[in-house]
């Protein structure tokens, strides 16, 4: 219980950032820039979701956005109203053509699907660990992509579902960022993160030492599969329309490299990691309309975002392996601050007459 | 909310008229994206004058084929006054946009989609630029009955979205209300560089089909009549524009001229294509392939819904657009939107391969156009 109240404690600084955020949002942005802000926040819900997964067990996920893919479709198909169903998908199994939830219950369903999905594929996938589960997850993804685009009496095939009600909002989308900041926090400062750590780090000595370890990864994987199906009903909710090619390669290697970049062991990292990502996607994309800076129009370079996510991710594996915060959280770098701090004001005297002296 | 970018776009609104495109400039859709030719056509109408005595101005933005980031570029499109949208190649990248451009009436055209679909789901202010993949599939089948084709195979591929899947759909249902059978359905994927299976499977087929249609693309547009031909079986292949790239005649070699297909135009010598081609080029603009056309043409009928409306107002010129009819575009010689649901009805060009180049056979309109 302690420990629970400790890592509330630890959320507030980064939710007090997601708040300062969307208050400079509210106040001072262009329309377009709101919308930035909110797909900032999807993208920070859905990396935190995977970081759940990937800081804890060590194990490199690709197949999380299927998760969010999964929570977007139950979401569409379950809010889209009955009338553009019966054009959209007519035969539809199990009745779903003529199921139609408002938008509360909907998300609930969703997230319960997507957690009941991620149980099944969870009892295979907690018994492997290194490359076979990496390979497990990733076929996770294309199995999914694949019953999205053959599955067409359900999911309309590589066309697009649309109609869902676009009811999500900025407030909405930071929200959730913060319910998934909370809830990898306090995993992370459970006994359980702890031991599934140390389970990462040396699989045999913690084993030995009693730690459950496929009991910890199934529940890493549940909680994870379930934030990120809130990335995904945030995404379905926002544009009001899905299609199979939005839960993909091309946004599992955008939340790669958030998490990887900020540093995966930690739920501060995957934040900074997001921002850092966030921020510099969207500076490459105003430069590469060729701005006009102080008087000098720069010529368009389009392109220049992809090239600025591939040189993030080199640099940062070439000066920093683990990541912007390794295995540190905001508190942890606060904390040592405050102790050098401390030690300095300890220290200080002879610090300043030996200055002096000299 | 805020007033940093607003001076600009009151200037925008004063002086120019914005045309927005939000352009797959990377990404999967790239190929079938092109902000050169729509920044061609804007100079050479602004060269002639251009429209209301206003100058016009093309604002691109790149979406990298992906949903959300093309939402949020047509956002900054709106806020920057576009009177039209140009948008991208997909469904879901574009019914984004156009819901957020209705309530402002602003109109929102896909460059380079073939698919209903869009228009479809935003019929207020979603229009296609090109035809419609059910049109082009059954101009391929009137082509193919004249030819004194009676029986096909379908090559089906669930690889490149509803093109490879429904398009062969559409042209079996046209090729058989003309009096045609569809044979057989054959499974393939793209991009592999054998197709042997579909052979074996072609070859045990008593009596063999004469003809195999497909939403072929480059590669696998010229790797099946090549690895046909090779086996000694000679059936003329069939498909719409995935088959008009010069990369195909390369890969397909001998068996090239086994190839027919139907596309948005031809630049034959003479034609508007063509000399849209040459000035482009001396212009400096770099042509790709035909969607350099369309991006054009695309540009041109919003040019023409501005002049009918009379203004550059957005709902104006929605309202315009939907009433042009025959109007002459860049690729194609009539262009219809009256009563056609966004979808242009569209004079269309059947190529064929002959000693190794692409000929312009015919153009023409379906007279049965399968429902989309």
């Amino acid at each position: 219980m302690n420990r629970l109240r400790q890592s509330l404690i630890n959320s507030l600084f980064p939710a007090l950032l997601v708040l300062v955020c969307i208050t400079v949002v509210h106040f001072f942005a262009e329309p377009f820039q709101v919308r930035v802000a909110y797909v900032f926040f999807m993208n920070l819900t859905i990396a935190i979701g995977l970081q759940i997964f990937m800081g804890n067990t060590g194990i490199v996920s690709f197949g999380h956005i299927s998760f969010m893919g999964i929570g977007s479709y139950a979401v569409a198909i379950l809010t889209i109203p009955l009338a553009m169903k019966r054009i959209l998908i007519p035969d539809a199994p199990f009745g779903l053509a003529y199921v139609h939830l408002s938008i509360f219950p909907a998300c609930v369903v969703a997230i319960a699907f997507t957690v009941l999905i991620a149980t099944l594929f969870g009892f295979v996938l907690k018994r492997l660990t290194g490359n076979a589960a990496e390979i497990l997850t990733l076929a996770l993804l294309v199995i999914t992509h694949v019953v999205f685009i053959a599955w067409i009496d359900l999911f309309r095939g590589p066309r697009a579902l649309y109609g869902i009600p676009i009811v999500s909002t900025l407030y909405w989308a930071g929200a959730a960022a913060i319910v998934a900041i909370v809830i990898a926090k306090a995993f992370r400062d459970s006994e359980g993160g702890l031991q599934l750590r140390a389970s990462s780090e040396n699989l045999l000595a913690a084993r030995a030492m009693g730690v459950p370890v496929e009991k910890l990864r199934f529940r890493a994987w549940i909680l994870s599969s379930g934030v990120v199906a809130m990335g995904g009903i945030l995404h379905a909710t926002f544009l009001g329309t899905v299609g199979p090619n939005s839960y993909y390669f091309d946004q599992t290697f955008l939340i790669m490299a958030m998490v990887i970049l900020g540093g995966m062991r930690s739920v501060s990292g995957a934040i900074i990691g997001t921002a850092l990502v966030a921020a510099g996607s969207e500076l490459a994309r105003t430069l590469e309309n060729g701005p006009v800076i102080f008087g000098e129009k720069l010529p368009t370079m389009f392109g220049l975002t992809g090239f600025f996510l591939g040189a993030v991710i080199v640099l940062s594996m070439i000066l920093r392996r683990d990541g912007i915060m390794g295995d540190d959280e905001f508190e942890d770098v606060f904390h040592r601050w405050m102790r050098r701090r401390k030690e300095e004001n300890s220290g200080k005297p002879s610090a300043v007459s030996t200055s002096s002296a000299s | 909310m805020s007033t940093t970018l607003a001076p600009m776009a009151a200037y925008a609104a004063d002086d120019d008229i914005v045309i927005g495109y939000a352009a797959a400039m990377t990404g999967m859709y790239a190929p079938y994206d092109s902000v050169d030719g729509a920044k061609c056509e804007v100079d050479r109408l602004n060269d002639a004058g251009g429209v209301l005595g206003k100058k016009l101005r093309l604002e691109a933005r790149d979406m990298k084929s992906d949903a959300a980031v093309a939402a949020t570029a047509g956002q900054e499109l709106i806020d920057l006054k576009a009177t039209a949208i140009l948008s991208p190649p997909s469904d879901d990248t574009s019914i984004p946009i156009a819901m957020l451009a209705q309530p402002l009436g602003i109109p929102v055209l896909s460059v380079a989609s073939t698919q209903a679909q869009f228009p479809q789901a935003a019929p207020d202010n979603g229009y296609l630029i090109p035809y419609s993949d059910n049109m082009s599939a059954a101009l391929a089948a009137q082509y193919a009955i004249k030819k004194g084709y009676k029986t096909a195979v379908l090559m089906i591929t669930h690889d490149v979205g509803s093109y490879g899947l429904m398009t062969p759909e559409y042209f079996g249902q046209a090729f058989e209300k003309l009096g045609g059978k569809v044979l057989k359905r054959i499974n393939y994927n793209t991009g592999l560089s054998d197709y042997r299976a579909q052979l074996a499977e072609v070859e045990a087929m008593n009596p063999k089909p004469d003809v195999i249609f497909g939403g072929f693309i480059v590669p696998d547009g010229g790797v099946f009549p090549r690895q046909f031909k090779s086996a000694g079986v000679t059936i003329p292949f069939m498909g719409t524009d995935g088959f008009d790239d010069a990369g195909i005649l390369k890969i397909a070699g001998d068996a090239a001229d086994e190839i027919t297909f139907v596309t948005h135009g031809f630049p034959a010598e003479g034609t508007t294509l063509k000399e849209f081609y040459a000035d482009c080029e001396k212009r400096g603009y770099h042509m790709q392939n035909v969607f350099f056309g369309l991006a054009g043409e695309a540009v041109l009928v919003v040019k023409t819904a501005i002049e009918n409306a009379g203004s550059a107002e957005p709902e104006k010129v929605n309202a315009a657009l939907k009433e042009i009819k025959n109007l002459k575009g860049i690729t194609t010689s009539s262009i219809t939107y009256k009563d056609r649901g966004g979808i242009p009805l569209k004079e269309m060009s059947v190529v064929h391969v002959v000693n190794g180049k692409f000929e312009l056979v015919e153009s023409g309109i379906p007279a049965y156009i399968p429902a989309p």
